[in-house]
């Protein structure tokens, strides 16, 4: 009853938390992205070992942002925050053209997850500003995105290093999840 | 070329040895960049091993300069571990700092900027040398332990002969230790990070090493994620 009534009032006050998984293979730019979002900087990072957690006011939103490791062996981890997710932020190295079965193999994974029935997903079609980085149309073919099944998800050109398309990206989110989503 | 997703559990363990391995010769133990010791980590198409830190830098490059993995969290594919035992420190130095001056200090203006003239600038690459490349053909070769590969190869005798002792290593070692051979704890990178949480792992040598290695790892998650429990009863339904 409690927490009943603390989500309405925050409902009716516009100050609703939100978790945020950002996931994606290694050296996709989740750390980075993370980051520019929060302190509005480009950091240098090194691979992350382990998560990296941040809140972000946006939209009347409190963000709670988890950014997960993404080598190999560290993603089976990912799991244990899969719980209480509202949103699943997806990155995608778009000019790694080598690797986008796997990124694809992972995602889909993902989205067959029971904890994460309810999630809405927000796609990152990153490093935009790498020389041979696919656009949004071919990395949303690539992921086979158009599976995607009883669920709200959208897809935005992003490069973390330039500041690009994340805002967009966020405001869509905050819209979805003020609307129900989520 | 798409990479395959899956790599067996016996080709994996064959791997981590065969890194491990490299990762013992004198030329591999400083960081190819910026000579720190024990490198865990490595730049595949580069064919270097390099520090975490300077693992960073490579992949801010972007992959079509550097596609950086982890000898210890990453599963590698056969090609890539061939070109590793193929390349090295030494010889891709060789290449790419033909032309540094002796005593260059490293990190003088910052080793984000001297990796950037390295690999990106090509700075110190001597003029009209040829970048050291293995065809697919030659590295699968060297993978497979052909004796006859080394007709055609310019492997050197020295990879080739470290590879045949690791293929006897190797294949002893899948009876001995169980397929998940891929200890977290035994990454150096890991070691400051979660140093707390190993103490608490009993030596290599008991028998059950590869259950309680994962164990440990599962219980710092459970405990980071225990931490995380009172927030999310507050969170947006």
């Amino acid at each position: 009853m409690g927490i009943m009534f603390t989500r309405l009032f925050s409902s009716v006050f516009g100050n609703k938390e939100a978790r945020i998984l950002v996931l994606g293979l290694d050296n996709a730019g989740k750390t980075t992205i993370l980051y520019r979002l929060q302190m509005g900087e480009v950091v240098s990072t090194i691979p992350t070992i382990g998560f990296n957690v941040e809140t972000l006011q946006y939209n009347n939103i409190k963000f709670q942002v988890w950014d997960m490791g993404g080598q190999t062996s560290i993603r089976p981890y990912w799991r244990c925050y899969f719980p209480n997710t509202q949103a699943i932020i997806y990155v995608v190295d778009s000019s790694d053209t080598d690797r986008l079965v796997i990124a694809k193999d992972e995602f889909h994974a993902i989205l067959e997850e029971e904890e994460l029935k309810g999630a809405v997903v927000l796609v990152f079609a990153n490093k935009q500003d790498l020389p041979g980085a696919l656009d949004d149309a071919s990395v949303t073919e690539a992921l086979e995105l158009h599976k995607i099944k009883n669920r709200q998800w959208a897809i935005f050109k992003t490069s973390a290093i330039k500041g690009e398309g994340l805002f967009e990206g966020l405001d869509w989110l905050s819209n979805t999840l003020k609307s129900g989503g989520g | 070329m798409n990479e395959k997703a899956s790599v067996s559990k016996e080709l994996n363990a064959k791997h981590v040895k065969i890194l491990e391995g490299l990762l013992k010769l004198p030329e591999n133990r400083e960081c190819a960049d910026c000579r720190s010791k024990a490198p865990r980590w490595a730049s595949v198409n580069l064919g270097i091993f390099i520090c975490m830190q300077c693992s960073g830098i490579h992949r801010s490059l972007g992959v079509h300069i550097s596609k950086v993995r982890s000898t210890t969290l990453d599963t590698w594919l056969p090609d890539q571990v061939a070109f590793m035992q193929f390349m090295g420190n030494e010889k891709s130095n060789n290449y790419w700092e033909a032309e540094l001056p002796p005593n260059f200090n490293r990190s003088g203006s910052g080793l984000e900027k001297f990796i950037h003239s390295k690999y990106v600038q090509k700075r110190w690459v001597r003029k009209g040398a040829i970048q050291p490349t293995a065809s697919p053909g030659e590295m699968s070769s060297n993978l497979n332990k052909t004796p006859d590969s080394g007709g055609k190869s310019r492997i050197p005798k020295k990879t080739r002969s470290f590879s045949l002792d690791e293929e006897i290593l190797t294949s002893h070692i899948v009876h001995v230790i169980p397929p998940v051979s891929r200890t977290r704890g035994a990454s150096f990178d890991m070691q400051n990070t979660i140093a707390s949480t190993l103490a608490k792992v009993p030596p290599l040598a008991d028998v059950n090493k590869s259950t309680i290695h994962n164990d440990a790892a599962t219980d710092l998650y459970n405990l980071l994620h225990i931490q995380d429990k009172p927030q999310d009863s507050s969170t947006l339904g």
